[in-house]
């Protein structure tokens, strides 16, 4: 009986070895992701404006970098602060913003890349009781990579 | 049970029911006034909705877009080359004033969709 009780001792300590071992093996920093590049599309309209994305994984968090290319403007300050990577896919449901001038309504998909997610994209679309339904503004990322 | 009502039948019960009556009646109530429409609109302008600000810059700037593009479309069969070029300039500030604005909603709202903390 003694004997019984420690092989099953032995086993669930292994058990919990192993769980722990396999927790360890898909955490980021064992994955040895470091950043994620892409190209960022901007369309509005006539409007296309691409970027040459890099994201740094730092201690802090995630750190985006942006090159325009072509004509593209450069993108402002208060513009980097976008979360085109992170650590969950987030809920998908739109947001409906109704304002006096008419309902702001955007979508933001996240798709899985290594340990993290990426923007997929994100569509902003108005409907104004006067002027109806006008065209989208999104912002995409293309072509996205994980670098180790 | 006679004996009971009748201990109810106080000399003084009914001076006091009508002084309470009448206190009720002569007590100011507060003003409960139906607030203007313009007050309305202004605290809906204002109300703290997630990113409702973005959302009102966004639109602003859309219908500015729109109404460059009705612009430009107008000026195509008549008009001079300068007019031209004036109207496709303006339609083209105002896409990009649409890209700026719909960034700023996107980047204030993409932190909200988080099923998770979000790591900056």
């Amino acid at each position: 009986m003694k004997t019984l009780l420690l092989l099953a001792a032995l086993a669930a300590v292994t058990a919990v070895t192993a769980v722990t071992a396999c927790d360890r093996r898909t955490s980021p920093t064992e994955n040895g992701a470091r950043a994620v590049t892409g190209i960022v599309e901007l369309r509005f309209g006539s409007l296309t404006e691409r970027y040459d994305l890099r994201v740094e994984r730092t201690d802090q968090g995630f750190a985006p970098s942006l090159t325009p290319i072509g004509g593209a403007h450069p993108p402002g300050r208060g513009l980097l602060g976008l979360a085109f990577v992170r650590p969950d896919a987030g809920a998908g449901d739109p947001f409906v913003i109704p304002t006096p001038q008419g309902t702001v309504t955007t979508r933001l998909t996240y798709r899985p890349l290594g340990p993290w997610h990426v923007l997929d994209r994100a569509a902003v679309s108005v409907a104004v009781p006067q002027l109806g339904a006008g065209p989208e503004f999104t912002v995409a990322v293309l072509e996205p990579r994980l670098v180790r | 049970m006679n004996a009971h009502f009748n201990t109810l039948r106080v000399r003084w019960a009914g001076p006091a029911v009508l002084t309470v009556l009448f206190g009720l009646a002569v007590t100011p109530r507060p003003a409960v006034a139906a607030a203007p429409a313009a007050a309305v609109a202004a605290a809906t302008r204002t109300m703290a909705l997630p990113c409702y600000q973005e959302a009102i810059a966004y639109i602003d700037a859309w219908i500015a877009y729109i109404e460059a593009w009705r612009d430009y479309e107008n000026t195509l069969p008549g008009g001079t080359e300068q007019e031209i070029m004036d109207s496709a300039r303006r339609l083209d500030q105002a896409a990009t004033a649409v890209g700026t604005a719909g960034w700023r909603l996107v980047k204030c709202l993409a932190p909200l969709s988080s099923s998770g903390p979000i790591i900056p």
